[in-house]
């Protein structure tokens, strides 16, 4: 267990969330690449059949982008998650995460880029049930060093007064809240949801919704965001759509929709 | 139906051996203390085996017809009961014999090996077959016995066994039989040298059947005492006849003891099934929710996974019942041969055996039964849900400052402890089985060895034994005693008589010396009292006296008895009876006649040339020689150590299984979110160390609880000193803690293999 208790001084925290020198996204133009893909293929062999679950997908994110990738269900967009977060590695190809290549890394590599650049939201949520709230978040602490306080992170998604309650006596929303909490306490630059509302009924995902879409516009932080639903396309800066294990298309959107005005 | 046995092809393989093992042992202790008790009464039965004996000087035919009037008594036999000695082949000493002279043998009828049926008329004599074999005696051949100097000639002419001796020892041997230097004769009593003067000594009586249970036999006991109104008699029953008891003693400290620990087997092998198909049947539950989607009836359902349950136990049990019935029975009633004289010693399944298959196959049949019921409640749509997550309420420890201190996996890990109480408490109880069988199992050897030590260096610190000849005079042995400043010592048997028991033990009576030693009740020695008759306390015990009372006794082949005050009691591991000064013996007019010799000099090999000298034994042959008489326990022992590590092993591998399923979920979260393996690993570790910390405690008093029962319940001729040493407690703790820490690392290995990417998934 990391005994590590030092935390960033309060002042530091409050310059993260209002950070004007992350704003330079902001000016358009000049973004600065956080990922690439680039003939990234991913296959599975079973016996004599090999199954491509994504053949030579090339695209790139820039840094702070709020990204939906988009497709039906078994096109591929999983894997490009898994791929994403380093939950799984590529059968070819190469993934460059701020310069250095993701598939060159070992076990452990992976595991520390987990630990210090990714944060994960989960369509189940993925709490630890015997944890509380608090306790979800707070694990964070064992395995980055300069994690937000629990605290603030819950308060940051409104569950300041739930912070002491245990998974099973939250509702499905201030469920999935905490695992964002959980997710960006972490301050990762790279935060994955794979179909974050899919578990969520309409109001709640939409506060989901709203809340990944400011961590990406006020926080600055990149969102990637697997769905299949096509109606959140309208909400993020870039669209890949994927199919049958290829990128068909990555839109850039000039004017993403606010996420309040998304209905489904 | 394969298929998910296949898929859940651990937990059934557990259930599968844990009702396998549960029965291997509880079967095979049953069956073979069962059959050792039924061949038992077979044999007592078919030969007939007298009821009662009455012992004592001079019994003539009026006096069978007395005893033949009493209500219940169906026939009576006068018999006259002799020791003398024999020249045998083995050894080159004399053997010890017991010589019969009996009339019409219909009570304690002969069982005929070889030659031809006993006959009142015929002249020559039948032997006990083991004696006869040993010694390489046929039937034709001519055998001379002697008898207080007479000699007496016959052709032996069956070789035989007799009911009321399966088990029979010499003076010399004292405990354990050596059947190849004491042998057991019958002849008429046309036989007898002199048979006009002939005075018969015992009465063996058969009570009829219907009369025969003990009420009845105390009642019958009582009336024939009043009919022959002597003093000089002593009427006893077949719990007083040496022969009858030991044997029944042995085959009861098998139930009790086999009974004790398949008990506890049993019960854990039970519990294991509980918890695992509850947590089988709830893995399946959006099995069972498809499948009642899909339209399938409650009952169909039902019965699908009832079946699970039952056929995988009724397997278990009843291929480890099989096992346990074939390979138990013939290893320890193997080691019967040699020590007790009954044919037929085969294992035999008992209605209990049958109880326990079947209690185990229903107790499995209803935990399914219950745990699938309890996910049919719900309709299909709640089944196919993962199920609710449940309560969890903070506790007080949670409440207290303390808890904020504690890092996370400890958090985790006391909630889940308590989360899942069911699975935490078998894993204790699991590892307290263990541990206690270890204890127990180690203790037994610490305490067999600590008996020796006490024997051969505490009570008798000689370092050698000379042991005497019968013919040796007692000129010649003071001669040697004086050669080698030893001490004269002389042992017998000796029957003891109280108002509630007639027990066989010893009489050890010491001449001037330092080699023999007494300790208290306490342990700790004492001086022997110089004008009294001490006793010891396990003898004491069985004929239900203490310090002060009153106690009948004769020596064996010697029809005197007499009446003594005990003034003292003292504890002595292996000879159980009465040891006295020489001055105290020979003041009841007995001539003190040594059996050995101890000594601390060294003594020449050629020594056992001398005619009075039968053998010169070290303290180290002594120690191997009683060592050896500690097998049938010790083969208990392997069979426990062995049972404990299995069982430990399967139970504690099962519930890894279990839990580690469980987790999955949130291992691969944790992996997903960046904890190495190694870490994850160490906390799963933790919990897993807490519970068998918790387990050995519990484990320990409980061996040390086991032992004590076994020491003071395993015979009536040893007096077992519960001793556990420090280094036991060690190895079984290491043991224990070896055992579970493995079998847990064999699943955390798993963490490394667990596919993060089903995390993402949702629940399948």
């Amino acid at each position: 267990m990391s005994r590590k208790k030092d935390r960033l001084p309060k002042v530091e925290i409050i310059d993260i969330e209002n950070d004007a020198s992350l704003d330079k996204e902001e000016e358009k133009g000049t973004p600065s690449v956080l990922i690439e893909f680039k003939e990234v293929s991913k296959k599975y062999v079973q016996g004599d059949n090999v199954f491509y679950a994504l053949k030579d997908a090339s695209f790139s994110i820039n840094e702070g982008e709020m990204v939906v990738i988009l497709g039906p269900s078994g096109a591929g967009k999983s894997t490009l998650l898994n791929l994403l977060g380093g939950m799984d590695s590529a059968s070819g190809g190469h993934i460059w995460f701020d310069g250095k290549d993701l598939t060159t890394f070992n076990d452990n590599q992976l595991t520390s880029y987990r630990a210090q650049n990714v944060g994960v939201v989960f369509q189940f949520y993925n709490l630890i049930p015997t944890l509380t709230a608090y306790e979800n978040v707070a694990l964070m602490k064992d395995i980055k060093d300069g994690t937000t306080d629990p605290k603030e992170a819950l308060a940051a998604v409104g569950l300041a007064e739930h912070m002491h309650q245990f998974p099973s006596q939250l509702s499905g929303g201030e469920q999935q809240r905490t695992s964002i909490a959980r997710a960006i306490a972490k301050n990762p630059r790279l935060l994955l949801c794979d179909e974050p509302t899919g578990a969520l009924d309409t109001g709640t995902g939409q506060e989901v919704l709203k809340l990944l879409q400011d961590m990406s516009r006020e926080k600055k932080r990149t969102v990637v965001m697997v769905t299949h639903n096509s109606l959140f396309a309208d909400i993020a800066d870039t669209v890949i759509r994927v199919r049958n294990g290829g990128i068909e298309s990555v839109v850039h959107n000039d004017n993403p929709k606010d996420a309040s005005e998304v209905k489904w | 139906m394969w298929r998910d046995l296949f898929k859940n092809k651990t937990q059934f393989i557990s259930i599968f051996l844990m009702s396998m093992l549960g029965m291997v042992i509880f079967v095979g202790i049953d069956a073979e203390s069962a059959g050792g008790a039924y061949a038992a009464e077979k044999y007592y039965k078919e030969y007939n085996l007298s009821d009662i004996w009455i012992q004592g000087a001079g019994f003539s035919d009026d006096d069978v017809r007395t005893a033949k009037k009493v209500t219940g008594v169906k026939g009576v036999e006068k018999r006259l009961a002799l020791t003398g000695t024999a020249d045998v082949k083995a050894g080159g000493d004399d053997a010890y014999m017991y010589i019969n002279f009996i009339n019409e043998g219909d009570i304690n009828r002969l069982m005929l090996h070889e030659g031809e049926p006993y006959r009142e008329d015929e002249q020559g004599v039948w032997l006990e077959e083991w004696f006869a074999r040993t010694n390489d005696i046929h039937v034709g051949d001519n055998f001379t016995a002697e008898l207080n100097g007479i000699k007496v000639d016959a052709v032996v002419k069956g070789i035989v066994d007799a009911p009321d001796y399966v088990y029979f020892v010499s003076e010399a041997d004292m405990m354990y039989p050596n059947y190849t230097k004491c042998g057991l004769a019958f002849m008429s009593s046309c036989m007898y040298p002199d048979s006009s003067n002939m005075i018969y000594n015992q009465l063996i009586i058969d009570v009829r059947d219907d009369m025969s249970d003990d009420e009845t036999i105390d009642t019958i006991k009582g009336k024939l005492e009043k009919v022959f109104d002597r003093d000089d008699i002593a009427v006893t029953d077949r719990d007083q006849n040496l022969s009858y008891a030991t044997f029944d003693a042995e085959v009861r400290q098998h139930q009790a003891m086999g009974l004790l620990f398949a008990v506890i087997f049993l019960a854990i092998a039970l519990l294991g099934i509980v918890t695992t198909m509850a947590r089988v049947t709830a893995s399946q539950r959006t099995v069972i929710g498809t499948m009642k989607a899909l339209g399938f009836s409650k009952s169909r359902i039902t019965f699908h996974y009832v079946s699970y349950g039952l056929l995988i136990s009724a397997a278990g049990s009843v291929l480890g019942a099989w096992v346990g019935f074939l390979t138990m029975p013939p290893w320890i009633l193997g080691m019967f041969t040699g020590s007790y004289l009954i044919p037929d010693l085969y294992g035999r399944i008992t209605k209990l055996d049958i109880i326990a298959i079947a209690t185990a196959i229903v107790v499995s049949g209803i935990v399914s039964f219950l745990s699938c019921r309890k996910e049919l409640k719900d309709p299909p749509a709640v089944t196919l849900k993962p199920p609710a997550p449940k309560k969890i309420r903070h506790s007080a420890l949670e409440k207290s400052r303390l808890w904020l201190m504690l890092d996370f996996s400890t958090q985790w890990n006391i909630r889940d402890v308590f989360r899942n109480k069911l699975r935490s408490l078998m894993g204790i109880l699991g590892v307290v089985g263990c541990s206690m069988l270890l204890v127990c199992g180690f203790g037994c050897f610490d305490s067999v060895n600590g008996l020796v030590d006490k024997m051969y260096g505490e009570l008798m610190t000689a370092g050698n034994k000379i042991v005497l000849s019968r013919d040796a005079d007692y000129g010649y042995a003071y001669d040697l005693a004086v050669r080698y400043k030893g001490q004269m010592v002389q042992e017998m048997s000796v029957e003891f008589v109280s108002d509630t028991a007639k027990k066989s033990g010893s009489a050890t009576i010491v001449d001037k010396g330092n080699y023999v030693h007494i300790q208290d009740k306490d342990l700790k020695p004492v001086k022997l009292d110089k004008s009294g008759m001490a006793m010891t306390q396990k003898m004491a015990g069985l004929l239900g006296l203490k310090k002060g009372d009153f106690v009948k006794w004769h020596i064996v082949g010697d029809d005197k008895w007499q009446y003594m005050r005990i003034t003292q009691i003292y504890r002595d591991p292996s000879v159980q009876g009465i040891t006295m000064a020489r001055k105290v013996y020979e003041d009841l007019e007995y001539d003190f006649k040594p059996t050995s010799i101890l000594t601390n000099k060294s003594v020449p090999s050629g020594l056992t040339d001398e005619d009075g000298v039968s053998s010169v034994l070290n303290i180290e042959s002594m120690k191997a020689a009683f060592s050896e008489t500690m097998e049938i326990m010790n083969s208990m022992v392997y069979v426990m150590v062995f049972g404990a590590v299995l069982l430990g092993v399967v139970v504690l591998y099962n519930l890894g299984v279990l839990s580690f399923v469980e987790k999955t979920r949130e291992v691969a979260t944790l992996k997903v979110l960046g904890f190495r393996s190694g870490k994850i690993r160490n906390i799963l570790q933790k919990q897993n160390i807490w519970l068998t910390a918790i387990g050995i405690i519990f484990g320990l008093q409980g061996g040390w609880g086991l032992m004590y029962v076994i020491c003071t319940t395993v015979s009536d001729t040893l007096d077992m000193f519960p001793i556990i040493k420090p280094l036991t407690y060690l190895f079984s703790v290491g043991g224990t803690f070896l055992v579970s820490v493995l079998v847990n690392f064999m699943f955390s290995g798993k963490v490394k293999t667990i596919d993060m990417v089903d995390a993402l998934k949702g629940v399948e």
